[in-house]
């Protein structure tokens, strides 16, 4: 029996790990990937404290800590969290049941995937989820970058140190990305930005040929490309919460309020599966901090330096 | 420790038996997530050749079994590909898939 299982291992997951297990709560983290998705980051420059890290550096580091302070941990993919009369059964993909007093979901969210005719067949042969992990494959080719956030505009950015042309389209008016990107990509001789195109279908033969416009381009309905890095944005994991009755908004995210509790008691929720503002490392792992302490609170009817008082 | 292959030894090596190369580069995130599972795995199984190939060591090599993404992992029997993987495995399924493989 643990007191708090986190199902989820990001910044949320971790924070949350660390202060439990200081808290002296028996703790486990169960994970499908450890580290979640900013190990797919080159470069961290906005956690406070690392200038500049790689992210799946700054994970270990997380990783580490939780780990010393004596969290458990299970690389494991969750498929099911059910209530047990006053606790929570959660079961595994391998099989594992485990029970606990309080869950805290920070399972975070996945990448939305590209849905226009041929963007299936062409994964990995030329359409690409990971501008760090496969970028320098495309030196000097042609890349398109699919996409206008930040995400988008640092994927931009790394593809032009390899490639001979990098095209970003999105199909905003302009890019949503922070002023500073924007600015840099501008800046870029050999990147072009298509604002308000879209792309209707991607063609090849073995690899990835070209991508197909919604309208033309310099009067031309097809751009030549080697490669397509989509960042499109991304959807939050919250199917298991839905399963168990947790209250999700419109685009379902968890909803929670300022203790990161859930409209079910007992289920915490932290980290980009909430409807939180702002989706950051940062602000992961604050949640994380408070769903931590909120479990804390509720197992031991103590609270935490006057917290709630 | 999976051995670690370059631009001349690669064909050699792979060219009898069983085979599991890793496609992998320093600077990718993923890539580091997936060392120390291959490195595991590959100590646990006998019978099938652990190996891991840098592509930054040689664009040819990586170009000649089209890896565009990594980690890639390929499975090879008697020096031809069987099989192979994108992205990130964790131990259960990595292992699962090599018993399929290799079945």
């Amino acid at each position: 029996m643990y007191d708090v299982i986190i199902i989820g291992a990001g910044f949320a997951g971790y924070s949350a790990a660390i202060y439990c297990v200081r808290y002296n709560l028996k703790t486990l983290v169960v994970a499908k990937q450890l580290g979640g998705t900013i190990i797919n980051s080159e470069k961290v420059e906005n956690y406070p404290g690392f200038k500049a890290i790689p992210g799946f550096e700054l994970m270990q580091k997380f990783e580490e800590q939780a780990k010393e302070f004596g969290a458990e941990m299970a690389v494991d993919e969750v498929i099911g969290v059910v209530r047990e009369k006053n606790d929570f059964k959660v079961e595994t993909k391998n099989g594992k049941e485990y029970i606990a007093k309080t869950v805290i979901l920070a399972t975070g969210t996945e990448r939305r995937k590209l849905e226009v005719k041929g963007a299936k067949e062409f994964e990995g042969k030329g359409i690409h989820y990971c501008a760090t992990c496969d970028g320098a494959f495309y030196r000097n080719k042609i890349v398109v970058v699919i996409g206008g956030s930040n995400s988008a505009a640092h994927a931009a950015l790394l593809l032009s140190r390899f490639a001979k042309k990098v095209y970003v389209i999105y199909r905003g008016a302009e890019l949503r990305c922070e002023p500073v990107l924007s600015d840099q990509i501008k800046k870029i001789p050999h990147a072009e930005l298509l604002c308000g195109f879209n792309i209707t279908e991607v063609k090849g033969k073995d690899f990835l040929e070209k991508v197909v416009l919604d309208i033309p381009y310099k009067e031309h309905n097809e751009l030549v490309v080697d490669g397509l890095f989509v960042e499109i944005g991304s959807v939050p994991s919250s199917v298991i919460a839905k399963e168990l009755g947790v209250e999700l908004n419109h685009s379902n995210e968890i909803v929670v309020d300022a203790h990161c509790a859930t409209n079910v008691k007992g289920i915490f929720a932290a980290g980009d599966v909430t409807n939180t503002v702002l989706k950051q490392g940062i602000t992961a792992a604050a949640q994380g901090v408070i769903a931590a302490t909120s479990a804390y609170h509720q197992i031991t009817g103590k609270t935490t330096h006057g917290a709630w008082g | 420790m999976a051995v670690e292959l370059n631009e001349d030894n690669f064909k050699q090596s792979t060219k009898t038996g069983k085979a599991v190369v890793d496609f992998y580069a320093d600077w990718c995130g993923p890539c580091q997530m997936m060392k120390p599972i291959f490195e595991k795995v590959g100590k646990e199984l006998k019978g099938v050749n652990f190996f891991k190939f840098n592509v930054d060591n040689s664009a040819e090599v990586a170009s000649e079994y089209s890896v565009r993404s990594i980690p890639t992992i390929i499975f090879m029997k008697d020096g031809k590909e069987v099989d192979r993987v994108l992205g990130l495995m964790y131990e259960e399924d990595f292992k699962a898939k090599i018993s399929s493989v290799f079945k």
